[in-house]
């Protein structure tokens, strides 16, 4: 289905809107976040089968460690 | 470049952590899956899912950090932020942020908030750097 000029121009401004939020919250989130040189803060997180740990202390003095966090959608 | 890439190429020197964390864009929040925002996302990104609400308890978290993991194919072990989402805050993580851990467990690679700034060859140079490359 061929959306409407106003179904259109609902998307641009949900879309500008969403630009500014983020880029508010990308302020917001980078000064929150650890810096380079200090210590990671710890943690132990399950795997999907909730069955499985993981510490992030237990590699110290072993490995180093690249952590991704992200989401689906 | 992509995370797999990199995964591929270094995993065996260095420790891959996928860390699922509360939804960016479910159905029930923030959602791109409207008509225009919904033709640009998959344009760049293909394997984002525009079909899932905010899990409410661990178990639906952990079902769809299973799909996540399915689909985006990176090969990684996925772990899951708890409902508390105290990993997230810990690290700014949401929506989506990288950073490597140095042995000595300090932070060596402070990635930019993602998706925009996500940089996967910024955290090679980084990997790079300091496994002596």
């Amino acid at each position: 289905m061929i959306p409407t000029f106003s179904e259109l121009l609902n998307d641009v401004k949900f879309m500008l809107s969403m630009r500014r939020q983020l880029m508010k919250r990308q302020i917001e989130l980078d000064q929150a976040a650890p810096k380079i040189g200090e210590l990671a803060p710890d943690f132990t997180l399950y795997d999907i089968s909730g069955k499985n740990s993981i510490t992030l202390s237990d590699f110290r003095g072993k490995k180093p460690v690249v952590l991704l966090f992200g989401s689906y959608t | 470049m992509s995370f797999r890439e990199l995964y591929e190429e270094y995993h065996e020197r260095v420790q891959f952590l996928n860390i699922y964390i509360r939804e960016a864009h479910p159905k029930d929040g923030w959602w791109l899956g409207r008509r225009l925002t919904k033709t640009i996302v998959k344009k760049y990104s293909s394997k984002v899912s525009m079909e899932y609400y905010d899990p409410e308890t661990i178990e639906e978290r952990r079902a769809v950090a299973g799909d996540c993991e399915t689909a985006l194919e990176y090969g990684i072990r996925t772990y899951v932020d708890g409902m508390d989402d105290y990993v997230n805050r810990t690290y700014a993580a949401w929506p989506t942020r990288s950073y490597l851990v140095g042995i000595d467990g300090r932070i060596l690679y402070a990635g930019k908030m993602g998706p925009t700034s996500l940089k996967p060859k910024e955290l090679k140079e980084a990997l790079d750097e300091n496994l002596g490359q």
